[in-house]
């Protein structure tokens, strides 16, 4: 009787996992707050299509085969038992939305973003995923975003600053639907804009990228971490 | 699942969330280190645990497999102990963060606490190697702080917990030589005090 109960729950639970979601994602003005990056000079700089390095991730379901969704893909619903069922997913590409924050966060720091400016910013999206673990009594939201962030000089072509960021957000509670998985996400990627905003190196690369006189870059071992094996990608 | 979570949404959270810190005025702050060793960790398979066990054999059956769980990640963990045990993170943490406050004029030091306007108490949680979702087997260095700052009466304006992730990423652990795992924890101590130092300043 109690495996018929639990069949029985277990499916009724499992019905409502499947189908896509999909969340509003973005870093707005209202969020931007001036931080280290605003101690230099307003500069122009150009924030370049963002490359999204993220491990390979098909979506589930029907979206599985043309595999349409996966530069919007951000996690997976599961079932009780761990399943994949359905996919969560941005309303346009991650790499767009972590672009338009990057030049948001750059405005609000008092520089200027144009596309033929003297200072290119590149970034490499490493991870941008929202997951949840079901403990007896709550459930655990987390979100993260990695990128890494290279200021170059265009003229010469040299890095000027290179530097990996992380943001990460998490809520505890009883439960929550996609407005929490929404707020999770945004709080993680706002996270990772406000720690390049509060970057001394990064500024104090703007500043010499500015008057021409680069900088070492502070990431002596790229070549290393570059080799770095990425599962599944 | 997502029935029950749906069902439930509506009852508080009891998780930790930040608090801003915009208009808050600090004349002297006092900085402690509450907790500076925090609990060193690997994430692995912890991060796959589900609800099954507990689903089909009760509270015993989630036990047990936790209580597994935890002992894999805790075996793994073991590579790195005495590595670890080397590694001060919370002096760390706390250089960096008094080095970042010393040099910004934005906020005034002091080391009396009755003089101060506001403290900062500063706990290192858990740190090590993990896992950030199911849908990885890539592990990263990570430092998760427990940060609050406290006015003169002792009322929390400011809470946060912080997590920092490492640059380099691998499943193959023999990849996280002790000279990588050092490497990259220091990099994420000095970047999480100046983090912090700087939301502070520039709140």
């Amino acid at each position: 009787m109690r495996l018929v109960i639990l069949a029985g729950a277990a499916l009724s639970l499992c019905a409502c996992a499947f189908g896509d979601n999909a969340l509003e994602l973005g870093y707005t003005d209202a969020v931007a707050k001036p931080g280290v990056l605003s101690e230099a000079a307003p500069t122009a700089i150009d924030v370049t299509d963002v490359q999204d390095a993220r491990e390979a991730r098909k979506p589930v379901g029907k979206a599985a085969t043309a595999d349409p969704k996966r530069p919007m893909l951000v996690g997976y619903k599961r079932n009780g038992f761990g399943q994949n069922t359905g996919n969560i997913v941005a309303e346009e590409p991650v790499a767009d939305i972590v672009e338009a924050a990057l030049e948001t966060m750059l405005e609000a720091n008092g520089h200027m973003v144009a596309e033929d400016a003297p200072l290119a910013m590149e970034t490499t999206l490493r991870d941008f995923w929202f997951d949840y673990k079901t403990g007896l009594v709550s459930v655990e939201f987390v979100a993260d975003v990695i990128a890494d962030v290279v200021l170059r000089d265009r003229a010469s072509g040299m890095v000027l600053f290179e530097d990996s960021f992380s943001g990460s957000a998490s809520a505890k509670q009883a439960g929550g639907l996609s407005g929490t998985w929404e707020r999770v996400m945004n709080d993680a990627l706002a996270d990772m804009i406000r720690q390049v905003s509060l970057s001394g190196e990064l500024a104090e690369a703007i500043e010499d990228g500015a008057a021409e006189e680069p900088v070492d870059a502070p990431m002596a071992d790229t070549d290393e971490m570059m080799d770095a094996p990425r599962t599944g990608s | 699942m997502i029935a029950m979570a749906a069902a439930l949404g509506a009852l508080a959270s009891v998780g930790p969330r930040a608090e801003d810190l915009d208009g808050v005025r600090i004349d002297a702050l006092a900085v402690v280190m509450e907790d500076a060793e925090g609990d060193y960790t690997v994430i692995d398979e912890r991060m796959d645990e589900t609800g099954t066990a507990g689903a089909l054999f009760g509270l015993i059956g989630a036990a047990a497999n936790s209580a597994h769980n935890n002992a894999q990640d805790a075996s793994t963990a073991d590579r790195w102990r005495e590595t670890a045990a080397g590694l001060d993170i919370g002096a760390m943490v706390e250089a960096a963060l008094l080095a970042t406050l010393a040099g910004s004029d934005a906020v005034v030091l002091t080391d009396d606490a009755d003089a101060a306007s506001h403290t900062l108490f500063v706990n290192v949680q858990d740190w090590g190697l993990g896992r950030t979702s199911q849908e990885t087997d890539d592990l990263r260095a990570f430092l998760k702080i427990n940060v609050r700052v406290e006015d003169a009466k002792g009322r929390t304006v400011w809470k946060d917990h912080p997590v920092k992730r490492g640059r380099f990423a691998s499943g193959d652990l023999s990849r996280f030589t002790d000279e990588i795992f050092v490497r990259e924890l220091t990099r994420l101590a000095e970047k999480s005090g100046k983090s912090i130092a700087y939301e502070i300043i520039y709140r």
